[in-house]
């Protein structure tokens, strides 16, 4: 359903993306995991048309995304990680109008957006303006949208940042009914709980090279049952520690401690 | 407490970095202003306003010119201010991110206002009002090249462009917290309309349709009607200096109105403002919403008019946006009154200017005020062929409807002889689409489809490009005015064709040049 080959960004000297191979399969919940930096999102505009990979191949249904972009944009639905969304169009009018830029009929996208409403739970702020709404609501609007054309292969760019546990257990849910409808979804985040919870394979990426593929299961059995936590912090050279926050000395003491505005020692 | 210097020294760096230009391989265009463009400029209106002022003094009648262009600069420089003051302001204090890293900052309400307003006043409109006092003072110096008239210039410049913002100080008291940005960015422009129709009021009052040019030739000059000084506060501010430059004694009756209007203007409502602001009554956001009947989703089907439905009704809702093209309107409505009241050319010719502006100006807003939300057309099936054609629909639709409002306007006051509209109708399609074209064109060129910040991307190009705009505007009124060539049919209908086949061939090559620049970008969003 969707493959990666020898997929490769560069931008200037700086390799974002460093020959990449996946296959992910239809219906399965795909979860892309890395540190920030590590390469996602830049895989997935290459994945959706709207990077050029610098060498590689990526193709949606056996289609290759750069040889007939038209095509794949049309099976595929993406939401960014910002929902970057038209202020100044309400929610029923944003819908309709993704509807109708994946070529649905004007009527049909309308009466799909009344459908997306009810199924995100935005009925009751259909005519409300997207400037209105908090970050939480844009991401189920954003959904709702990428979702309109109901497409074969939908792209999530960390969907649940932002979002409070009741919205963020909502997307896991539709996320899931999706796949089970036939729907493939290929989700980037950096929220090991996610991939744990509801992804049927994972890939950990780093530095732009794919480390790690498999089940949740096989990653745990190759690394002797330790926990995702501990295996994408091996991969991903975190296992080190944090670094140590900046000492009292080098912060700004409380003003009302005086001119000097240092703490005593 | 951070020092007054250092916030400004911050802004600088921000507007070096941001405004002029967005990132680092756009400062060549910041370059390109501060060395070929400011400095002719600057040296251009210092002659010009100095020549003025030592012909003004050689006059029989110089002194009641110098009141007249005193007072017409002054009046400038105040509906430049009020054009952009009552939201700018509102947003400076009330809406602006660094505002609002400011209010948390441990400073007094009054101190947060006294940095938001001197910042606004020092940087708002910066660039036109350095021109425009440019050509004040030096009119002034050399008209009288005494250190009280440059005292008197100076203040009372200083005095004009602060009482703007006590206007639009009075607004934020007013409509704060029961409204939000949008509302003050449309009082923006009713402002300045209603401003801009008052001065053409009390121009029609008094005066002859020739006064203007026969006031620029120095033939005659009629003096300030007392309407005009006690209405309109750049005229009485501007009697007091005239009174200096002339030495005609203190004009005790003038600035006592002068320091009266000053208390009411500017005094009045910092202290309303100061005080709101240390009663912490910021605006509250609040959802908006659209009725069900206003939302406009009927119409035909497919992502291109999908495209150009949704870009009107971006524009209907959004104040920045509407707000540029209304103020172009006026001002080219302004013009166009004076010319054709003067009637050097005919009606059509002047109208096709209006129709070219606005269209150039359309075309350069709807390709960025897509904004971020780009992302949705780059990621469904839409051409770059059919997203620019839907971009040069939707500028044409804008400028169809706001040319028409003009017109019929227009129509109102003047007789129109059917040639004139019989040409208007010939012609205006042709430069409706040269003009958005061109818009088009620059937006999508100098914009670079980097849609980080877009708006702030396309600024300064839009600005150096929209003089060229104009430019080729009177080129093309002039060549329209040229077609009454009734002794010379054959030179007529030649004149037209090589026009209208000039106007349709760069519309074929600005779009084949915006597609393409469309296709080959990739999306950094």
């Amino acid at each position: 359903m969707l493959e990666a080959l020898g997929l490769t960004r560069d931008y200037g000297t700086f390799r974002a993306v460093d020959h990449l191979d996946l296959v992910v399969e239809r219906g399965e919940l795909f979860g892309f995991l890395g540190t920030n930096g590590a390469g996602k999102t830049t895989t997935v505009k290459m994945m959706v048309g709207l990077l050029r990979p610098t060498e590689g191949t990526a193709r949606v249904d056996g289609v290759d995304v750069a040889g007939d972009p038209a095509r794949v944009k049309s099976m595929v639905g993406y939401v960014a990680e910002e929902p970057q969304l038209y202020d100044k169009l309400t929610v029923r009018e944003f819908l309709a109008f993704c509807g109708e830029l994946y070529g649905l009929r004007a009527a049909e996208s309308r009466r799909r957006a009344e459908e997306w409403m009810e199924f995100i739970h935005l009925r009751d702020r259909a005519d409300q303006l997207l400037e209105g709404l908090s970050h939480g609501t844009k991401q189920r609007v954003a959904l709702g949208a990428a979702l309109i054309h109901r497409p074969r292969v939908l792209f999530l760019d960390e969907p649940t940042v932002g979002l409070d546990p009741r919205s963020a257990r909502q997307v896991k849910d539709h996320l899931r009914t999706l796949c089970d409808g036939g729907t493939t979804v290929f989700l980037t985040t950096h929220i090991l709980e996610i991939a744990e919870r509801i992804c049927d394979r994972v890939g950990i990426l780093h530095h732009g090279k794919l480390r790690a593929l498999g089940t949740l299961d096989a990653l745990r059995g190759r690394s002797h049952d330790r926990s995702l936590e501990d295996i994408f912090l091996e991969l991903t050279g975190g296992s080190e520690g944090a670094p140590s926050p900046p000492s009292d000395d080098d912060a700004p003491g409380d003003p009302r401690d005086g001119e000097e505005g240092r703490r005593p020692a | 407490m951070i020092g007054f210097h250092r916030l400004l020294s911050y802004r600088l760096k921000a507007l070096w970095n941001g405004t002029l230009s967005r990132q680092a391989r756009h400062r060549g265009l910041n370059w390109a202003m501060l060395l070929f463009v400011i400095p002719p400029s600057l040296l251009f209106f210092w002659g010009a306003g100095t020549a003025m002022g030592i012909e003004a003094r050689s006059m029989a009648n110089g002194a009641e010119l110098m009141n007249w262009l005193v007072i017409g600069l002054l009046a400038a420089e105040f509906l430049l201010m009020l054009m952009g003051e009552v939201g700018g302001f509102a947003n400076l204090i009330f809406f602006s991110a660094r505002g609002e890293w400011l209010r948390r900052a441990p400073i007094t309400g009054r101190r947060y206002l006294y940095y938001q307003i001197v910042e606004g006043v020092l940087v708002m409109a910066a660039v036109p009002t350095f021109f425009l006092f440019t050509i004040y003072l030096s009119l002034i110096l050399g008209y009288h090249a005494s250190l009280s008239a440059l005292v008197a210039g100076v203040v009372t410049f200083g005095l004009v462009r602060l009482m703007p913002l006590g206007l639009s100080l009075v607004m934020v008291w007013a409509l704060i917290p029961r409204t939000d940005r949008e509302t003050f960015r449309w009082l923006d422009a009713a402002f300045g309309i209603l401003f801009g129709f008052l001065m053409l009021a009390l121009w029609r009052l008094h005066y002859q349709p020739d006064t203007l040019p026969r006031l620029l030739e120095g033939a005659y000059v009629p003096p300030v009607p007392r309407m005009l000084v006690t209405l309109f506060p750049p005229a009485a501010v501007g009697t007091v200096v005239n009174s200096v430059l002339g030495d005609r004694g203190f004009p005790l009756e003038t600035v006592v109105l002068v320091v009266t209007q000053s208390a009411l203007l500017i005094g009045l409502p910092l202290a309303l403002a100061g005080r709101m602001i240390d009663e912490g009554r910021f605006p509250e956001p609040a959802p908006s919403t659209v009725s069900r009947a206003r939302s406009w989703l009927r119409g035909p089907s497919g992502p291109l008019a999908a495209m150009v439905r949704k870009d009107l009704l971006v524009f209907m809702r959004e104040g920045r946006l509407g707000l540029r093209l209304v103020s172009s309107g006026v001002v080219t409505f302004l013009f166009l009154w004076f010319l054709v009241s003067s009637a050097p050319m005919g009606p059509a010719a002047p109208a096709l200017l209006l129709v070219f502006i606005l269209s150039s100006e359309a075309g350069t807003l709807v390709v960025p005020s897509e904004g971020k939300g780009v992302v949705w057309p780059a990621v469904a099936p839409i051409s770059p062929f059919r997203f620019i054609l839907g971009k040069m629909i939707s500028a044409l639709v804008l400028c169809g409807f706001l040319s028409t409002g003009f017109f019929v306007f227009l129509a109102a006051v003047q007789h129109w002889p059917p040639q004139a509209l019989g040409r208007l109708l010939l012609l205006a399609p042709p430069v409706a689409l040269f003009g958005a074209s061109m818009g088009v064109f620059l937006a999508s060129r100098w914009g670079r489809f980097d849609w980080d910040d877009p708006r702030r991307m396309l600024h300064p190009a839009a600005q150096i490009f929209h003089a060229l705009v104009m430019g080729l505007g009177f080129v093309v009124t002039v060549v329209a005015s040229g077609l009454d060539a009734a002794s010379d049919p054959f030179l007529h209908r030649a004149v037209i064709a090589i026009a209208l086949a000039g106007c349709l061939g760069f519309v074929a090559l600005a779009l084949t040049d915006a597609v393409r620049t469309a296709r080959r970008r990739e999306w950094t969003l």
